[in-house]
C-alpha cells in the first residue's frame, strides 16, 4: 500500500519542479494573488508591492520579511489611549484605504473568537464582533477620505484613540467633552476664538442650552449640523473642518 | 379550480400546537373529495400570521366555504385563535406566476396532495402571501375577526394603532428586558425635571428619557415668566402692587380659558404655584428680579421674571435639584412605544431608541409623561385645528412633535382639547423664535406698553389675552406690528438695560429719543404715531380708553419721557393646550374615564388646564406643580 503513494508523490513532485522551472516564479506570484483574496489570511506585502522599500520612507533602514509581522518588531502596536498623533500607524493605515475601493483589514489584522488583534504581534485591542469590525472598517474609510470631521482628524494622524479613549469604539459610542478640550481647549479660549464680531452673544461654544456636548453639532463619522439652525433659522453659521 | 384562504392569526406561544394540529388534518385529508392541495405558510413579516390554502377541484360553496375550513377554524380556536379571515377565489393553478426561488426556513410548503403537480410550480413567494397571483375572478368575504378588545385581553398584545393595516393592529410585548427602573420620566423640561426630583427625593430609581441631545426642551428656551399670587420674596407687598389671591389667579385663569378648563388642575395650579416656586429658590437657588408684571389676562401684578430672563433660571435649578436626588437624565433616548398589556392592566414598561440600538425598559413603580406639546408638528396641529397653517412660525424647539400623546392613546389613554393651540402674539417676525427682546411686549403691557400697526395706530387692547391679541394682528393683514416703550418701563416690567443694549445691536430693538424719530426708523406715518401716543398718553390720565376700553392702572407709565422703544412682533405657534387628560393627581385617565395604573402625566402634554387660551405665565407653575404632584404619586406606587 504505501509503495504507490511513495510514488504518485515523488512524481507529482517532479511534476512541481518542471512547471516551477518553467514558469520562472510566477506559480508563487499567483498563489500570493489567490491567497489575498481569502479573509482572515495574513499575506505577503509583496502581493501588491515589488518591493518592500519602494513603500519605505526616505532613510528607513533596510526590512527583512514580507509580512506586517517585519514592522511590528520596530513599530510595536501602539496601545496608548492618550489624544496625540499616531503617524506611524495613521500613515499605514491610510495608505491601503484606496479611493473608492475601500479596505480589506484581514491583510494585516488577525481576527479569532471575536478578539481583533495583529498579524504576529502578539497583541489584542479587544474584543469585536464581526458587524461591529465591519462597521469600523467603514468608519477607517471615512476618516482616510470623507469630508466629515474624521477624515480632518485624519490629516493630523489622530486616530480612533486619540478620541475614543477607552477601548475600540462600538456603534452608538460618543466622546465627551473633556476629550475634546484636550486639544481644543481650554473652553474659556475656543470660546474667545469663535466669538463673532458682529454678535458677540451668538456664539456657538456659549450657549444659552447651558453645557452641552460638542456631540450635538460636531458629528465625527458624519456630516456635522449646526443645532442652533433649528430654531434660529436665520443665523448664518457653518462649521469649519467638516 | 378553487382556492380557498383561511388567513389566521394565533397565539404566539401556541405555535407548537398549531403546527401538530395541521398536521393531523393533513394525514386526514383523504375524506374530503375534491381537495387538491393543502399548503400552509408562515408570514416572516408578522410572526403570528399564516395562511392555509385549499385548493378544491371542484365547486365549492363560494360564500360558505367548505366544511373543511370550519373544521380547521373550530380546532385552531382551540388552541389559541386570535383572528380569521376567509375568503374563496376561481383560480387557475397552472396559470399562476408563483416565484421559483427558494423558499424561506420559516415558510413551510407541505406536500402536494393528490393530483400531483409540479413541486417547483408550488412554492410560495417569500413574504409576498398577501398578493394573490392573478386570474382572480370572483372573491367572497366569509368571515371577519374579533374585536380589538378581546384580541388585546386574551393574547398579550400591545394595542398598535400606529400600524398601516387594521388587521396587524397588535405589537407583541418583548420577551425580556434589557433593564428595570422604579420611575421612567420622559422629557427633561420643568414638568420632568420637578417630577423627577420629588420621585427621587422619596428613594425611586429615576431616568429621564430625552430625546434631544441636549436637555431643557421648551422649557429653556421659555420666556421665565412665572406666575404666582405670592413667594417668600412677597415682591407684590414690596412693590405696592395691589392685592391678589389664589382665588383670583383661578378666577383669572377659567376666565381666560373660556371656562374650558378642568377646575381641579386649575386649583392645583393657583394653590401651588407660590410654594412650588418658593422650593426652587430654597432647594434649586432659583433667583428672581425685583420685578413683577401684570401680563395679558391676569388681574393682578403676579408675574415673575426669573433674573436670567429665560426658562433656563429655572431648568438649571431644576436639574440640579433632580440629579441631587439621583435622577439621571440620558439624552438622545426617544421612546418609541408604551408597553401596556391590556385596558386593564398597569403600564409595564417602555421601547426606548437609544444611540446604541433598541431598549425595552421595564417600569416597576410609574411612568411620569412629560414630553411636552406639538407646536412644531405642522401636520399633527393642523389635523386638530385647520386654521393653523404650515405658514405660521413656531417659537418651539424643533423636538415638540407630540408622538408621545399617540403613544398613550394607543394604550388607551383619552385626550382633550386638542384644537386648542395658541399662538404667541409677539415672536420674532422672521423666524418666530421667542428671543429676549419677545418678551418685553408681554411684560410690558401692564406699565403702558402701546402696540401699534405699520399705520402706527393702536389695534387691541393690550391687556388682552394673547388669543386675541393675535387675531387682531392677523385681522391687521399686515406684518409685522410693534411694541413701543419708554426706558422708565424697563426695570419695571422685569427688563435690564443690559439686554436692551444687546437688542440693539441686534436690530431687534429700535431706539430713538423722540416718538416722531421712532416713527421714521420705523417707516411708519410720523403723524400717525405722534397722534396715537399722545392720545394713549391721555387716556391713561383720565383712567379710561375709550378706544378699546383698556382697564387702566395707576402703575402704567405715559409714553412722554425718551428714549423710546420699539420691537417688532408677530405671533407664532406657541403652546397646545390640549393633549392627555389626567386627574387631580396627575394619573392619566382613559378613553373609559379609569385611572391607567402607574400612569403620570404633567404638563403641556397634558390637556385641560389651561382650558381653550393659556394666560401667559401660567405654563411653568402648571408643569411645576403637577411635575411635583406626578412625582410625589409616582414615588408611592408599588414595585
Amino acid at each position: 500500500m504505501k509503495k504507490p503513494l511513495l510514488l504518485f508523490s515523488f512524481i507529482f513532485v517532479i511534476l512541481f519542479a518542471i512547471t516551477l522551472a518553467f514558469t520562472k516564479g510566477d506559480v508563487f506570484a499567483q498563489a500570493k494573488k489567490q491567497k489575498a483574496k481569502a479573509p482572515s489570511k495574513n499575506v505577503s506585502c509583496l502581493s501588491c508591492h515589488d518591493k518592500i522599500s519602494n513603500v519605505l520612507p526616505k532613510n528607513h533602514k533596510p526590512v527583512t520579511g514580507d509580512t506586517i509581522a517585519s514592522c511590528n518588531t520596530c513599530h510595536r502596536p501602539d496601545m496608548s489611549i492618550k489624544a496625540e498623533p499616531k503617524p506611524y500607524a495613521s500613515t499605514i493605515h491610510r495608505a491601503h484605504i484606496k479611493e473608492g475601493k475601500g479596505a480589506d483589514c484581514m491583510i494585516c489584522h488577525t481576527h479569532a473568537n471575536n478578539r481583533f488583534g495583529l498579524y504576529k504581534s502578539g497583541v489584542s485591542f479587544g474584543r469585536l464582533k464581526k458587524d461591529e469590525l465591519e462597521n469600523i472598517k467603514n468608519i477607517f474609510i471615512s476618516w482616510a477620505q470623507s469630508k466629515n470631521i474624521d477624515a480632518t482628524h485624519s490629516k493630523v494622524d489622530i486616530m480612533c484613540s486619540s478620541c475614543h479613549d477607552k477601548k475600540l469604539p462600538l456603534t452608538g459610542d460618543t466622546v465627551e467633552n473633556d476629550r475634546c478640550l484636550i486639544c481644543h481647549g481650554p473652553l474659556e479660549d475656543l470660546q474667545k476664538r469663535s466669538e463673532p464680531k458682529d454678535f458677540p452673544d451668538r456664539n456657538p461654544h456659549k450657549s444659552h442650552l447651558g453645557d452641552i456636548a460638542c456631540t450635538v453639532c460636531h458629528h465625527s463619522h458624519k456630516a456635522s449640523t449646526v443645532y442652533c439652525l433649528g430654531c434660529h433659522g436665520n443665523f448664518k453659521m457653518k462649521i469649519p473642518g467638516g | 379550480m378553487y382556492l380557498e384562504c383561511i388567513k389566521v392569526r394565533v397565539n404566539l406561544n401556541k405555535e407548537k400546537e398549531l403546527k401538530s394540529f395541521l398536521d393531523g388534518v393533513f394525514n386526514n385529508l383523504e375524506q374530503y373529495g375534491g381537495l387538491v392541495r393543502f399548503e400552509f405558510y408562515k408570514n416572516s413579516l408578522v410572526p403570528l400570521d399564516y395562511i392555509i390554502h385549499l385548493y378544491w377541484k371542484e365547486d365549492i360553496n363560494i360564500t360558505l366555504g367548505s366544511p373543511l375550513s370550519y373544521y380547521i377554524i373550530e380546532g385552531l380556536q382551540r388552541i389559541g385563535l386570535i383572528n380569521h379571515t376567509m375568503w374563496v377565489e376561481e383560480t387557475t393553478i397552472g396559470d399562476m406566476e408563483y416565484n421559483k426561488g427558494d423558499t424561506s426556513e420559516d415558510t413551510k410548503n407541505y406536500p402536494d396532495f393528490k393530483n400531483n403537480v409540479n413541486k417547483e410550480e408550488t412554492m410560495a413567494k417569500k413574504d409576498e402571501i398577501k398578493d394573490m397571483p392573478n386570474k382572480i375572478t370572483r372573491r367572497g368575504f366569509l368571515k371577519a375577526g374579533v374585536s380589538a378588545g378581546m384580541l388585546a385581553a386574551a393574547t398579550g398584545l400591545a394595542l398598535d394603532l400606529t400600524k398601516k393595516d387594521a388587521e396587524a393592529a397588535a405589537k407583541t410585548l418583548p420577551k425580556k428586558w434589557d433593564e428595570e427602573i422604579d420611575v421612567v420620566v420622559v422629557g427633561s423640561g420643568f414638568a420632568g425635571l420637578a417630577a423627577a426630583s420629588e420621585a427621587g427625593k422619596r428613594g425611586a430609581k429615576v431616568v429621564i428619557l430625552e430625546k434631544m441631545p441636549t436637555y431643557g426642551g421648551n422649557s429653556i428656551i421659555n420666556g421665565g415668566v412665572y406666575a404666582a399670587w405670592d413667594s417668600k420674596l412677597h415682591l407684590r407687598q414690596k412693590l405696592n402692587l395691589g392685592n391678589d389671591s389664589p382665588k383670583q389667579h383661578f378666577d383669572d385663569t377659567l376666565k381666560g380659558g373660556d371656562y374650558y378648563n378642568i377646575p381641579v388642575l386649575v386649583k392645583n395650579l393657583t394653590e401651588g404655584s407660590a410654594d412650588a416656586l418658593n422650593w426652587m429658590i430654597e432647594e434649586g437657588g432659583c433667583k428672581l428680579r425685583e420685578a413683577l408684571t401684570r401680563a395679558g389676562g391676569h388681574s393682578a401684578y403676579r408675574t415673575h421674571t426669573v433674573a436670567e430672563g429665560v426658562g433656563r433660571g429655572f431648568t438649571e435649578p431644576l436639574r440640579k435639584i433632580a440629579e441631587k436626588y439621583g435622577a439621571k437624565i440620558r439624552l438622545n433616548n426617544e421612546i418609541t412605544w408604551i408597553w401596556r398589556k391590556d385596558t386593564e392592566g398597569p403600564i409595564l414598561g417602555v421601547e426606548v431608541k437609544t444611540p446604541k440600538g433598541k431598549r425595552n425598559i421595564k417600569i416597576k413603580k410609574a411612568l411620569v409623561l412629560a414630553s411636552g406639546g406639538f407646536s412644531r408638528d405642522i401636520k399633527m396641529r393642523q389635523a386638530f385645528n385647520p386654521s393653523v397653517v404650515p405658514e405660521y412660525n413656531s417659537t418651539n424647539h424643533p423636538g415638540a412633535t407630540g408622538e408621545c400623546i399617540r403613544f398613550a392613546q394607543a394604550i388607551g389613554a383619552d385626550t382633550l382639547h386638542m384644537a386648542f393651540i395658541q399662538l404667541y402674539p409677539f415672536a420674532e417676525p422672521e423666524t418666530g423664535i421667542l428671543d429676549n427682546p419677545a418678551v418685553y411686549p408681554f411684560n410690558g403691557v401692564g406699565y403702558g406698553l402701546i402696540y401699534v400697526d405699520k399705520n402706527g395706530k393702536r389695534f387691541v387692547n393690550e391687556l388682552e389675552r394673547r388669543d386675541v391679541c393675535s387675531m387682531a394682528q392677523i385681522k391687521l393683514g399686515q406684518k409685522p406690528t410693534y411694541s413701543i416703550f419708554n426706558e422708565e418701563m424697563v426695570t419695571k416690567m422685569g427688563g435690564t438695560m443690559e439686554e436692551i443694549e444687546k437688542g440693539i445691536a441686534k436690530g431687534r430693538f429700535i431706539k430713538a429719543n423722540t416718538i416722531e424719530e421712532l416713527a421714521q426708523k420705523l417707516k411708519m406715518p410720523v403723524n400717525n404715531l405722534v397722534e396715537t401716543v399722545k392720545k394713549h398718553n391721555q387716556y391713561l390720565k383720565d383712567g379710561k380708553d375709550p378706544d378699546f376700553n383698556k382697564p387702566i392702572t395707576k402703575a402704567m407709565i405715559p409714553l412722554e419721557k425718551g428714549p423710546f422703544y420699539a420691537v417688532a412682533q408677530w405671533p407664532a405657534v406657541h403652546h397646545t393646550m390640549g393633549g392627555i387628560r389626567i386627574n387631580e393627581k396627575a394619573q392619566v385617565i382613559d378613553i373609559w374615564g379609569k385611572v391607567i395604573p402607574k400612569f403620570y402625566a404633567a404638563g403641556e402634554v397634558t390637556g385641560g388646564v389651561h382650558g381653550s387660551n393659556r394666560l401667559g405665565s401660567n405654563a411653568i407653575p402648571d408643569c411645576v406643580v403637577h411635575g411635583r404632584i406626578a412625582g410625589i404619586n409616582a414615588a408611592q406606587e408599588k414595585a
